[in-house]
């Protein structure tokens, strides 16, 4: 099985733990890089290799993001990132992919809709959840 | 040195009052510049009790606006590239200002797509905000089109701009952008 994949945060930069042993699959910070692209071109290279990987072996894939602040370009490679995941939630033979997403507040439109939006890329739920509900 | 020499420090300061300026920046806009504008933002909207949702869209609008002087701002001959970011607060209301140079080639450019998204309706923006993440692909320069719609959408007001000749190659662009609690 393919290495954890770990980027420690920045002020500019979401901390990054994809740790497939650890079912963690996790991105928790804020994301606004001045070059987003190269940021995120190590997560995408590595998630490739992951997935292609992962299709005949049975492991379901639970991510997990809190990213609250990001800026609008992120926002476009967060959307590839749900497209990569939907093409391998329909070749999968037995992994599935759930996804959970926590924002500070509920009233948030802006990014309740940009989460909407991420997931009309996807074939799967993105279960948003609020730090200011109280936790059931 | 007299005491006069120093009277524009308190005009200044009388202009940021009258103006409500609760954070006013001139000058090279690099990464770190940026992380202390952004730091120094959000210390201050926090001091003020700024709504969190409110918060948020003040934060992410000064994110887009200084990333925008960054990626399309300007240097004029060997000086550093220019940006001036203003924030001015009437109760509840925000005003962030932003000015820049620009190419005088992109002066029709910017025009036609503040007028696109002052034109549109809010659902027409998420429409117009789709399409791009569907679609384009990033610029050299890792944009992806997508900041002033972001910027109109978060503020929910028409966008104000002007444009004024600095010389022969470049102008002043300068933008408002209104942000209002909703109800």
């Amino acid at each position: 099985m393919q290495a954890a994949l770990k980027i420690a945060s920045t002020v500019f930069t979401p901390e990054i733990n994809f740790d497939p042993k650890q079912d963690i699959f996790s991105v928790i910070g804020r994301s606004y890089p001045e070059n987003v692209a190269e940021f995120y071109k190590p997560v995408f290279e590595w998630l490739k290799i992951f997935l292609n990987e992962s299709k005949h072996i049975k492991q379901n894939i639970h991510v997990y993001f809190e990213v609250d602040y990001l800026n609008s370009t992120t926002l476009k490679l967060y959307y590839e990132l749900a497209k990569q995941f939907k093409d391998f939630n329909e070749d999968a033979e037995f992994a599935r992919i759930t996804w959970t997403w926590k924002l500070e507040s509920s009233m948030d439109e802006n990014m309740i809709e940009n989460i909407k939006t991420i997931k009309s890329a996807s074939n799967f739920e993105i279960e948003v959840q609020f730090e200011d509900e109280a936790e059931s | 040195m007299s005491k006069s020499n120093l009277n524009f420090v308190k005009a200044i300061g009388t202009k940021m009052n009258e103006h409500k300026f609760l954070l006013t920046y001139k000058g090279d806009i690099s990464q770190d510049i940026i992380k202390g504008i952004l730091a120094l933002t959000e210390k201050k909207l926090e001091l003020d009790g700024t709504e969190i949702s409110l918060k948020k869209k003040v934060f992410n609008i000064m994110v887009e606006c200084l990333q925008n002087i960054s990626h399309h701002g300007q240097a004029h001959e060997n000086q550093s590239k220019y940006g001036l970011i203003m924030i001015g607060r009437d109760q509840n209301d925000f005003a962030i200002y932003s000015s820049n140079l620009i190419t005088n080639e992109s002066v029709n450019d910017i025009k036609n797509k503040i007028e696109t998204v002052n034109h549109a309706s809010k659902d027409e923006l998420s429409e117009m905000y789709k399409e791009i993440l569907l679609s384009n692909r990033l610029s050299e320069k890792g944009t992806a089109g997508l900041g002033l719609i972001d910027i109109a959408k978060k503020s929910g007001n028409k966008l104000d701009y002007h444009f004024e000749s600095f010389n022969d190659n470049l102008s002043y662009f300068v933008l408002r952008t209104l942000v209002k609690p909703s109800n």
